[in-house]
């Protein structure tokens, strides 16, 4: 399934702008979800090769640990799946799907929020891969590894600061600055007016640059 | 929009192309003019690239697979978009063995804390409401065990937190109240607003009896428990179950399940049919009021269980954890008045993968040896996380803590082979086991 799921995947067209590429999406995503609809589990499973990785990483950056993060975002197909009955199509299904899993990523960090966590010493997935993604992606460049190091530092910091910004601010950044949304997508997913998300989205990138002044300047 | 603060709030959208052409244009003639609102932009659209360069995430290459595997078995529960007969048998099967399993719980529940409690016990049976537990026969055991967990849930919430370090009083204990209608409710709502929020869960107080579908498509599992030999074995208890789903699908598919009679003919085949071959990648969540001066030895204990990793002798990893928290003798000396495990849980002798050995207790009703362990075979039971929560004070000169732990049951290979621990200790055993000197030591407390 996976890989018939990837091949598919594969062959649609890719629009790094994003306007493109959220429309070929949102055509796809009509036909898939109707035959979710009608039981079709080979769709769904399209549909979930089709937007695992931009799911994770937006439930990623609000719950940063890896292990949360895999596990509420296999929570929001799952709750799609459930609950496709009643996704009328008034909204794009990939807005109506990340609001599912912003909900969840946010509840499950605002409970989280009333712990302490002990981490397992050994346990791999307590910690983002963020090292290790960076590291990669270096060796796929050929940047040398002290340039690697750099942006590793600088990437724990910018995490670590985004991280750190009220709630409202910090999901309005990732919708718009790491999953690309434009601001009537941010609109819809978070169900608030677009003039609400302007202003916000403002504040939350002030209050971040005013953060990483030094970065920045 | 010819003042600078308005310039100034549209900077953002003017970076995101949110601005219609004449209020770019704006923006853009403002900006030129005026240096300080260009350094602004400038650093604005740095912040913006800087969070644009984070690292990813990526989905692991069988997150795919796995969402598929849960959600072909949250399918075959019969969630509201699947109707089929096929399905909605399956869905009242699962419902059916939850809801006998949690009571089984439940009943255990109710046992350690009769036990652990001498005072709660007789006065429970001055009032006729627990004595015949250890008499009743085992067709009604099952639903006396609710009846007496739901009691004592009811007890036990009157009893708050911050009074457990206490012995209870007969003020207290004095009339016990049946849960009312509307702690149901309340237990009922709660987990609704937990599916809401999409950590579904099943809570000790919930009703196992009044509405069994409630449970059936819980991922995670919480219980809460002031008694950490109780925390035990509902751990025990929640990973047999978890077995004892698969050993019905896999071994004995015509094994009884403690059920309704309706239930007896038809779901042992129809389970078989429509069941997946591997249980479901469920998550245990305990939750233990663990006095602070035991928070350190027991997190330091379950740190080491999760460590032993132990090769069986085909050379293949065998995870086997064990919790070594130990219980005080005079609450294991009670004889168990719960349901029998096999007997509730569906098992047959001989054919669990999982094994859950108080050490010492074969048919002993004084239970010398308090110590218990958990076994679990590879695929099972991970202790994946602890969480501390902030500490109950009560003003008593105790001081507890809520303990977390995060149990992932996972996938069970289907390879597992019954197997029960003999009192011997093997030569693998993990060698974080207490001592008899350790464990005498502990008694004492």
């Amino acid at each position: 399934m996976t890989d018939q799921a990837s091949k598919v995947w594969s062959q649609q067209p890719t629009d790094s702008a994003g306007t493109g590429r959220r429309g070929v999406i949102a055509f796809e995503d009509a036909a898939l979800v109707e035959r979710c609809r009608k039981g079709d589990m080979q769709a769904f499973g399209l549909l979930v090769a089709k937007y695992q990785d931009r799911l994770l990483n937006v439930i990623g950056r609000i719950c940063p640990r890896q292990a949360d993060a895999e596990e509420l975002a296999q929570e929001t197909f799952l709750k799609a799946l459930e609950r496709l009955g009643q996704f009328r199509g008034h909204s794009q299904f990939y807005t109506w799907l990340f609001r599912i899993a912003v909900n969840l990523a946010v509840s499950h960090r605002r409970r989280a929020g009333r712990l302490t966590v002990h981490s397992l010493s050994d346990c791999p997935e307590a910690q983002p891969p963020q090292a290790a993604a960076l590291a990669e992606a270096a060796q796929r460049r050929n940047v040398p590894p002290d340039q690697a190091a750099l942006s590793a530092e600088t990437a724990r910091r910018v995490a670590a600061e985004l991280n750190s910004l009220d709630e409202e601010f910090r999901v309005v950044l990732i919708l718009r600055d790491i999953e690309d949304m434009d601001y009537l997508q941010i609109a819809s997913v978070l169900e608030l007016p677009i003039g609400t998300v302007k202003s916000r989205l403002h504040r939350a990138r002030c209050l971040l640059k005013e953060r990483l002044i030094d970065l920045v300047q | 929009m010819s003042d600078r603060q308005d310039i100034h709030q549209q900077l953002s959208a003017y970076l995101d192309g949110e601005l219609s052409a004449e209020q770019a244009r704006q923006v853009e003639a403002a900006v030129a003019k005026d240096a300080l609102l260009a350094a602004e932009l400038r650093q604005l659209r740095a912040a913006r690239e800087l969070l644009g360069r984070l690292p990813s995430f990526h989905a692991g290459e069988d997150f795919a697979a796995r969402v598929l595997d849960r959600a072909e078995r949250m399918r075959l529960i019969g969630q509201p978009h699947a109707g089929s007969p096929r399905r909605a048998v399956s869905w009242s099967s699962l419902a059916t063995t939850a809801a006998i399993l949690i009571a089984a719980v439940a009943g255990i529940l109710v046992t350690i804390r009769l036990a652990s409690a001498p005072t709660f016990h007789g006065e429970l049976a001055k009032n006729g409401k627990a004595s015949h537990v250890a008499r009743a026969p085992a067709e009604d055991r099952q639903t006396d065990s609710v009846k007496d967990a739901r009691q004592a849930t009811a007890v036990r919430q009157d009893r708050k937190l911050k009074d457990l370090s206490g012995p209870p009083t007969e003020e207290k204990l004095a009339a016990p109240p049946l849960p009312a209608e509307k702690d149901l409710a309340v237990a009922r709502k709660r987990n609704d607003q937990e599916i809401v929020t999409g950590q579904r869960f099943l809570s000790y107080e919930s009703p196992a009896d009044a509405n069994a579908q409630d449970w059936s498509g819980a991922q995670n599992v919480i219980l809460y428990t002031d008694d950490l030999s109780a925390m035990q074995q509902q751990v025990e208890k929640l990973l047999v179950s978890n077995a004892a789903i698969s050993n019905t699908v896999t071994q004995t598919p015509t094994t009884s399940y403690a059920s309704p009679s309706s239930m007896q003919e038809t779901a042992p085949k129809r389970m078989e049919e429509s069941l997946p071959t591997t249980s479901p990648a469920n998550q245990v969540r305990i939750t233990a009021l663990v006095p602070s001066r035991q928070m350190d030895q027991l997190r330091n204990e379950l740190l080491a269980i999760r460590a032993n990793r132990l090769p069986s002798q085909e050379g293949q990893a065998l995870n086997q954890y064990r919790f070594s928290v130990t219980t005080p003798a005079r609450q294991m000396a009670q004889p168990t008045t719960g349901p029998a495990e096999g007997e509730a849980l569906g098992r047959q002798p001989g054919n669990a993968n999982v094994a859950a050995a108080p050490v010492g207790q074969a048919g002993s009703e004084s239970r010398p040896a308090p110590q218990t362990r958990l076994l679990v075979r590879e695929g099972r039971g991970e202790v994946t996380a602890l969480e501390i929560g902030p500490t109950e004070t009560s003003g008593a000169a105790e001081e507890f803590k809520p303990l977390i732990i995060t149990v992932n049951l996972g996938s069970p290979t289907t390879a597992a082979v019954a197997t029960s621990q003999p009192a011997t200790e093997p030569a693998t055993q993990p060698t974080t086991q207490p001592t008899e000197d350790e464990t005498a030591s502990e008694e004492c407390q």
